[in-house]
């Protein structure tokens, strides 16, 4: 652990690959390489508490909401990782693992090539679906571990694995990147490869799509209550507002970085845990906060990152959630927490 | 010289070819031989190659196609999963390969990385090789398909920017003379490299640059020259050469029309070109109706000449080189 002089920075650790992921629970917190580096941080200092490799490359980790457990996925399958025990299960291998989602410390969900399966905290399988179109992309769940929202080639399917049914089939003949689901289920929003983002209202059949982004959308987040959706497609954040009866007529708010320089691209966000806050780490560096239900216009409430000149590019970003905390790690390998209070100020 | 002292991106080499022409046997080499690069597979026939310590990559094919309007516009959802993916690994690797099946279309591979902002930032596509075998060649380029489905075989000659002529120690002198002909017919343009058990030389076919037209220029000044062709065959070259520079909107309209309304029929396009009021030549490639343009070196004192190569079926040279002709404001000297 290296020591820092940052305002408002607890701790800074170091792993030996480039982050692909970053995900946290209960006294943890995992970072995930993309050569297949994973190390286990303790929240509190940095601290090493336990590390493994998957031979092959990570693309995504998620951490259980006791965070005991974690599931990797890459392309050569999925794992359950143990870090306290170092006891490393296989899920699934030889196939292409996008994401993995935890419903509950007893449920989660893994996309496995052109399936899902949900599995019991002992990495037991319970179900799995028929084959999809394409390999599945993302996944969301709909409240409970009652319904799923899949993403493939060609639309969003929502399932229930308890019926072992498709319910319902939300079609959109493109290629669907990335999805989020409001936490009441109503909204599902997929960003996509032709530079759309579409709107699916799930208790009914119709679809919005907002065009006109400059690039491919691959990231989308709701906030903790609804209400806001984050989306990347463009040089910046757009912030849509799902109040009332959703985005429809209403233009987003735009936030862009504090320098607005070349290389300012979007490189991850995460909204605040309990408050409508958005961390957004850029290409360029900088790490900035920003309040969009504060009408800020699109101007950021802080600059963490700022503060050390022009840093490596972010990799990831994540809300530890008790204690509040940010965590951030950059393409060097640098992983900080961030005491940030509810003003937005570290 | 390797392309990469100019061009950061990582130069992805497609490899395609017929059934049985030795994508394999190449696919071998390349991980096998101490050729000092280091090189990512991605290979759609999983299982058939491996070796300790490679980057290989089983890739299962998904087409998507593009929600653009464009018919002929499709991409490998999985190439850009999979290059997304390796391109955050960057410093592990020197160079990609991609294997295509031996039915694949190679368009949507090229496409790809046309129309994806991610390959286009971190990835150059370097070549597209074909494989072909010698002695089977005309078996399958000669095939005649039921109305409405494509020949797989002529589809990879024509993209090809070099095309590997293999097992030829299994052919006659006349059979290779027969093959290349046919070959030529198809694609003027390809380099064609003789090989047994696809022994060819690896720097033949690695970060060779082969989209680079001015590069190719530079090493290859003949090579939009016209060669004999068959006017009865449906899939042909036409090369266009004119001195003089064009008017840059009325190139533009030119290469609109021409790729809406023939743009599936044109496999590959591509050409350097003098703009009326650029310094420097402007360097165009394309996949079906997909263009992707740049600014290449400047002319200096060079002789301004425009240079366009087209390959596909039923193109007519004179409608070509008129509706081209038609674009200049200034003739050479």
């Amino acid at each position: 652990m290296l020591m820092t002089s940052i305002p408002g920075m607890l701790w800074k650790s170091r792993i030996d690959d480039a982050p692909v992921a970053l995900d946290s629970a209960g006294e943890i917190c995992v970072v995930v390489g993309s050569e297949g580096e994973v190390s286990a941080l303790s929240a509190m200092d940095g601290t090493l508490v336990s590390r493994t490799r998957i031979d092959g490359g990570l693309v995504w980790g998620a951490v259980d909401p006791r965070g005991r457990r974690v599931v990797l996925t890459g392309p050569f399958g999925a794992w359950l990782w143990e870090p306290h025990t170092a006891n490393l299960t296989s899920l699934s291998e030889g196939q292409w693992c996008a994401r993995a989602y935890w419903v509950s410390e007893e449920r989660f969900a893994v996309a496995i090539g052109r399936s899902i399966a949900v599995f019991n905290r002992a990495g037991d399988r319970l179900w799995t679906s028929d084959q999809y179109a394409s390999t599945v992309t993302d996944l969301a769940w709909l409240g409970g571990w009652h319904k799923l929202a899949v993403a493939s080639y060609g639309g969003v399917n929502i399932v229930e694995p308890r019926s072992a049914g498709v319910v319902t089939h939300m079609p959109f003949k493109g290629s669907l990147l990335a999805i989020a689901a409001s936490p009441n289920g109503r909204w599902i929003v997929s960003g996509n490869q032709d530079s759309t983002l579409q709107v699916f209202r799930s208790d009914k059949d119709t679809r919005l799509e907002m065009e006109g982004y400059p690039f491919k959308i691959s990231r989308v987040a709701f906030d903790s209550m609804g209400r806001y959706l984050a989306n990347d497609g463009a040089p910046e954040v757009s912030v849509w507002d799902f109040g009332g009866n959703g985005p429809r007529g209403r233009a987003p708010v735009l936030l862009t970085s504090a320098t607005e320089s070349e290389g300012a691209d979007i490189a991850d966000f995460a909204w605040h845990p309990s408050q409508p806050m958005l961390a957004v780490g850029w290409g360029s560096g900088e790490v900035l906060l920003y309040m969009p239900s504060k009408g800020t216009e699109g101007k950021p409430l802080s600059a963490i990152r700022e503060v050390l000149g022009s840093g490596p590019d972010i990799r990831a970003l994540h809300w530890h959630a008790d204690p509040l905390l940010l965590l951030v790690a950059d393409s060097e390998g640098s992983v900080f927490a961030l005491d940030v209070d509810e003003e937005g100020t570290p | 010289m390797s392309q990469s002292t100019e061009d950061q991106r990582i130069p992805v080499t497609v490899l395609t070819g017929f059934l049985g022409s030795g994508k394999t046997t190449l696919l071998n080499r390349v991980l096998q031989e101490n050729h000092g690069m280091r090189i990512a597979v991605i290979e759609n026939e999983f299982g058939e190659v491996g070796i300790d310590d490679a980057l290989i990559i089983d890739s299962e094919e998904e087409i998507f196609e593009m929600n653009n309007g464009c018919i002929c516009c499709t991409v490998r959802g999985d190439l850009i999963r999979i290059l997304g993916a390796l391109v955050k690994r960057r410093d592990k690797f020197d160079r990609i390969l991609i294997e295509t099946t031996g039915l694949a279309d190679p368009a949507p591979v090229a496409q790809t990385f046309f129309v994806d902002e991610d390959m286009q930032t971190h990835c150059r596509l370097d070549a597209i090789i074909t494989l072909v075998d010698t002695h089977h060649a005309l078996e399958h380029l000669n095939e005649i398909k039921p109305e409405g489905v494509e020949n797989e075989s002529v589809e990879q000659v024509a993209f090809a920017d070099k095309i590997v002529l293999n097992k030829t120690d299994l052919a006659t002198a006349d059979d290779i003379a027969a093959v290349t002909s046919r070959i030529r017919s198809i694609n003027s343009e390809a380099q064609i490299l003789p090989a047994t058990f696809a022994d060819v030389p690896l720097h033949e076919i690695l970060d060779v640059g082969a989209f680079d037209l001015d590069r190719i220029m530079e090493t290859d000044p003949t090579f939009l020259e016209q060669t004999d062709h068959q006017h009865d065959l449906s899939v042909t070259s036409v090369g266009i050469e004119c001195e003089g520079s064009v008017d840059g909107d009325l190139l533009n309209a030119w290469l609109r029309t021409l790729l809406a309304r023939q743009g599936t029929d044109i496999f590959r396009s591509k050409g350097i070109l003098s703009i009326e009021g650029n310094d420097s030549r402007f360097v165009f490639q394309g996949v079906h109706m997909l263009l992707d343009a740049s600014e290449g070196k400047p002319w200096g004192e060079e002789l301004r000449t425009n240079r366009l190569i087209f390959i596909g079926r039923n193109l007519d040279r004179a409608e070509l080189e008129s509706s081209f002709k038609a674009c200049l404001v200034s003739e050479g000297l």
